[in-house]
């Protein structure tokens, strides 16, 4: 076992400080002015080389930065409610963590020694450009390196709840109170360098909010360690996003002329305008997958689970990275969207080799894989209620969910342009795309249905959690706080919808290149939205005037009415009266699916707090099947992730960074669908077992220090028997 | 729940009923779609749904009824119970002996109908707009006749005023003609619309301003984009640019139809010259099998005559091109 954490405690420092010593190399500045040169080993590709190497290396990153996410959120929770279930689950959570932080260092370190092995002159000229940089990254390794050992080596260590003196919780809290303004200030433009405004919302809300929170919660040891976690992700944050910044830089670069000379700044250099996207992405990508891998961990050890108490436990782990996978999956969505909103901004030609040329089949891939993730998360969630009493009184509504999903997922399927075979096209009159089935292929059908997914999966979620509940609790006798938290939800949900109504009705038809006469169209929409402030508003009234229910009914039932059918249909019509249009109308659709959200689950949190129940949730009476669902949850995220990393990567098409340096090696060709699963699925299982092999090692771990407690337990029992 | 509920009503088996529902799935992405939609269009062909949309479709009915039968033990074994009883005889063994020897049989049969060689031209992915080999420098491309500058406007009125409006030489010997019978009037009355009737008119009063000129112009850029749009693109993509030229039937995809939303509205502009310009020769390696049999139009028209097809085409369609996306 020692041998183990000594292994663990010097490989990630040491491939750390191989990463610096790289990026020491590589700052040659003659580098950079060499022409293209490429190099193989022992006679491979060098290009899939360093796919796999990426994707395997991302991957393990993903996953090390996604769990400490939940991690200490579910520490938190334990400390708050004095729960020690949570403590245990969220520590179980953080020493899986630990065994695969020091692989994901190693491959860290393979990656970029392949990296500069086989691509010197690019590797040069992006060292030249972002060395500074890159310094910082080396730096922020041993940063996050010293964090999570603190964080998982010092859990008990730091477990007292014994408070600190008023004088020292006051230096924390007027600490937190400082950090608090400072993000403020920071958010607000106050300072920091130009940036673009996701950039700004990115940074102040992840980095300066979280520890400002941490600060302000210190009141004993249990605080510090809390805290402590917060300074892990915030290290494993800011390592995501300067890794994503190089990436974005080779898609979108800013700050270099044609040539590549650094005409800017480093800062608008790594800023580019992909990078945020990509981290925001990113950063709801790794929550999900980590949340999976987790979910699979428990899944395993579920059916091999020996006690009905293990069965228990791993269920309840299981459902809990499940909750936290569905949370980070449902605004992906739309994080996507954005992104891809921004890759179309920064060329046209990549835009439309993503959606319409090259990349296109890949999307539909892609559909599947997220359906597929969406389908099982809600099967998942439909077996977990055959283990709580009273849920079968909402049996009845699965069959709709189903349906819903379901035709909603055969219309996000369906492609505009069919695959046909020559009869086919001879009996649907000689054209590409039948008659009625082309408009499934188009934005508005897919903007429907995708929120028409999120929200029936959410709909899933609210049965669930009323599942053994008898009778909803009046929000009036809940006290300031919930009325507080229910009134803050709906400001929030008047504010999205409102301001983004006022944005239309000031909107000029000219800015879209569109004729005056179009400005109906615009005004349609920001009504509608001022219909969803206003469904909102009554939502809120009906809650505190105790009618929750009702409250949730009528926000969700205008809301569907809203985006999927409504918009469903009228946006065919603004693509063909007012194409341009579309894309706001698409942001009309998220913006009151997210409000709609924010109210619903504000109103769902005090509306069965304390509620009686039919009976105890019974943890551990699942079908064994549900827990193949959560494993295949697993493999089909982590096929999308590959997936998306080789659409990402290949829009680039033959440059390395686009538009500065082209790609000369003999492999800059875009490669077949056929090869992208091959690599794909090579990274999977790769993967798969590599972290198959990592759960088995802590088990060993565990079952060591399971033994040492038992025989620890017995020693006194012997001794006092002897005596 | 209520179980006496249950008990009142009668109810189809769980097996039969997730049968039945397959079936009747099955009926409608076979028959009823095709059937709506040719009742929706109107158009005189089987409209079939894809086989390969009917195997999604169909892949999809499965996983949703397995996901229906399989969520509850309890669902999932009144479902299996009739298969059980089945397999166990309880129904009879002749019925049992039929069911197992036509299982194999069909199912070989379809793996037979699956790999058996034929002569059918196979599905194949299209890809909508290839674009891997589209170079950068085309991509910010604009329109430079769709926004003639102050100079631009300010001469034609000038030649307007003189009329000497001189038109591409494709129409120039209609015009000509045109003059020849009705002699006194203004050249640019050739073209009948009312923009350019307000604009004639306001030369005759000396009251021409920017903007009437400039809508002239524009108007007089759009006859001349259809007239070339006439004689080099309509024999296949049609009067409307809905692809259905005289010539469409002779293709084994048709021209693809403008005016279908998603198609050339969602491209820039630029990919629409590029593509023009270099047609299907100029695709990549990727485009085929989509094999488009358009010419490579740098080789017979100027770069000025295919902006104007554009200008055109885009009307004509009633689409506007993509706008490029801001930061």
């Amino acid at each position: 076992m020692i041998g183990i954490r000594g292994c663990r405690r010097s490989l990630a420092p040491r491939a750390a400080a191989a990463t610096l010593l790289c990026t020491v190399l590589g700052a040659t500045a003659a580098w950079a002015l060499e022409p293209n040169e490429y190099r193989q080993v022992l006679g491979l590709d060098s290009r899939k080389l360093i796919w796999f190497l990426a994707q395997v290396k991302l991957f393990f990153a993903a996953f090390v930065l996604g769990v400490p996410l939940f991690a200490v959120l579910i520490e938190y929770v334990g400390a708050r409610t004095n729960d020690a279930k949570y403590d245990k689950l969220a520590h179980e959570f953080t020493s899986l963590l630990s065994v695969a932080y020091a692989t994901t260092a190693a491959l860290g370190g393979l990656f970029a020694f392949a990296l500069y092995g086989l691509y010197p002159t690019f590797m040069g000229y992006m060292t030249g450009i972002f060395r500074d940089v890159m310094f910082l990254y080396a730096l922020l390794f041993f940063a996050e390196t010293f964090t999570l050992y603190l964080y998982y080596y010092g859990w008990h260590w730091l477990s007292s709840r014994e408070p600190f003196s008023r004088n020292v919780q006051w230096i924390f809290k007027v600490l937190g109170i400082a950090a608090l303004v400072l993000t403020v200030v920071f958010f607000l433009g106050g300072f920091g360098p130009q940036m673009r405004g996701d950039t700004r919302a990115f940074m102040a809300l992840l980095y300066f909010l979280p520890v400002a929170a941490g600060l302000l919660i210190i009141r004993d040891r249990k605080g510090v360690h809390i805290f402590i976690g917060i300074l892990l992700n915030v290290a494993g944050t800011a390592i995501m996003q300067i890794a994503n910044s190089w990436a974005g830089f080779m898609m979108s670069p800013v700050g270099v002329d044609k040539e590549g000379a650094l005409t800017g700044t480093v800062w608008q250099a790594f800023e580019n305008v992909l990078a945020t996207p990509v981290a925001v992405h990113r950063m709801l990508g790794n929550m999900a997958f980590g949340g999976l891998v987790v979910g699979a961990y428990a899944a395993v050890k579920f059916i091999g689970a020996k006690t009905d108490e293990q069965k228990a436990h791993y269920d309840w782990m299981g459902y809990v990275s499940n909750l936290v996978a569905i949370s980070a999956l449902i605004p992906l969505p739309f994080a996507g969207y954005y992104l891809g909103r921004e890759v179309y901004s920064v060329s046209a030609v990549m835009g439309n080799n993503m959606m319409g040329g090259d990349f296109s089949w890949t999307f539909i891939i892609q559909a599947v894989l997220v359906g597929s993730l969406f389908i099982l998360s809600n099967y998942y969630l439909w077996t977990g209620m055959t283990r709580i009493p009273g849920a079968e009184r909402y049996y009845g509504y699965i069959k709709y969910i189903l349906g819903a999903l379901i035709v909603s997922f055969a219309i996000w399927l369906t492609p505009h342009n069919l695959p046909l075979t020559g009869a086919e096209v001879g009996q649907m009159g000689g054209g590409q795309y039948h008659p009625t089935l082309k408009f499934m292929g188009l934005m508005p059908a897919k903007n429907a249905v995708i929120n028409l997914i999120i929200l029936s999966t959410f709909f899933s979620f609210l049965l669930y959690r009323r599942g053994n509940k008898l009778d909803a609790v009046a929000i009036s006798t809940q006290g300031w706080m919930a009325r507080g938290v229910i009134v803050l939800a709906g400001a929030a949900a008047v504010y999205l919808a409102g301001q983004y109504a006022v944005n239309l009705f000031l909107m000029k038809p000219a800015e879209l290149d569109l004729p005056a006469d179009r400005a109906p169209y615009f005004r349609v929409i920001a009504w509608l939205l001022l219909s969803h402030c206003a469904a909102s508003i009554i939502a809120v009234l009906l809650a505190l005037k105790d009618r929750g229910k009702l409250a949730q009914n009528l926000l969700m039932a205008v809301t569907a009415f809203n985006v999927v059918l409504f918009l469903g249909v009228y946006g065919f019509v603004v693509m063909e009266k007012a194409s341009p249009f579309l894309r706001n109308v698409a942001v009309s659709q998220f913006l009151q699916i997210i409000a709609c959200l924010i109210v619903v689950t504000a109103i769902d949190v005090f509306l069965f707090r304390g509620a009686r129940e039919i009976g105890r949730l019974q943890w551990g009476k699942i079908p064994v099947r549900s827990q193949y669902a959560l494993l295949a949850l697993t493999f089909v995220i982590t096929m999308n992730m590959g997936l998306m990393g080789f659409i990402r990567s290949g829009l680039r098409g033959d440059w390395h960074i686009f538009g500065v340096m082209r790609d000369t090696s003999p492999w800059s060709y875009t490669p077949s669908n056929f090869t992208m699963t091959q690599m794909v699925s090579l990274s999977v299982l790769v993967f798969m077992v590599s972290i198959a092999f990592m759960f088995w090692l802590g088990g060993i771990v565990e079952k060591g220090n399971a033994v040492k407690d038992e025989a620890g337990a017995r020693a006194p029992a012997a001794m006092g028997a002897g005596d | 729940m209520s179980a006496g509920r249950d008990m009142a009503k009668p109810r189809v088996n769980r097996f039969w009923s997730t049968v039945g529902a397959f079936v009747v799935i099955y009926a409608l992405v076979k028959w009823g779609i095709p059937a709506a939609s040719r009742e929706v269009t109107g158009l005189p062909f089987p409209l079939p749904v894809p086989g390969a949309l009917v195997f999604i479709y169909m892949t999809l009915a499965v996983v949703a009824l397995a996901i229906l039968v399989t969520f509850s033990d309890e669902y999932l074994n009144e479902f299996v119970g009739p298969v059980k009883k089945f397999l166990r005889g309880d129904y009879g063994r002749v019925p049992r002996m039929v069911v197992l020897v036509a299982m194999p049989l069909l199912v070989g049969w379809q793996v037979y109908a699956v790999t058996v060689p034929d002569v059918a031209v196979p599905a194949s992915l299209r890809i909508q707009h290839p674009s891997s080999n589209f170079p950068k420098s085309f991509e910010t491309l604009k329109n430079p006749l769709a926004s003639p500058s102050d100079a631009d406007v300010q001469a034609f009125i000038e030649q307007a005023k003189a009329n000497t409006v001189a038109f591409i030489p494709q129409v120039a010997a209609d015009v000509k003609r045109w003059r020849e019978a009705n002699a006194g009037k203004h050249a640019l009355d050739f073209i009948p619309t009312s923009p350019m009737k307000k604009f004639v008119a306001a030369l005759k009063s000396d009251s021409v301003d920017q903007s009437t000129a400039k809508a002239a112009l524009l108007e007089k850029t759009l006859f001349e984009g259809r007239a070339l749009y006439a004689m080099n693109c309509r024999a296949c993509h049609g009067d409307s640019t809905a692809g259905d030229g005289p010539m469409a039937d002779g293709f084994k995809l048709r021209p693809i139809n403008f005016t279908d939303n998603g198609t050339i509205e969602t491209i820039v502009e630029g990919y629409t010259f590029w593509r023009v310009t270099n047609g299907g020769p100029g695709l990549p390696t990727e485009a085929t099998p989509w094999d488009s049999a358009m010419p490579e139009w740098k080789l017979s028209l100027t770069e000025e005559e295919r902006w104007k097809i554009i200008f055109a085409e885009y009307d004509l369609a009633q689409k506007t091109p993509r706008i490029p996306e801001s930061h």
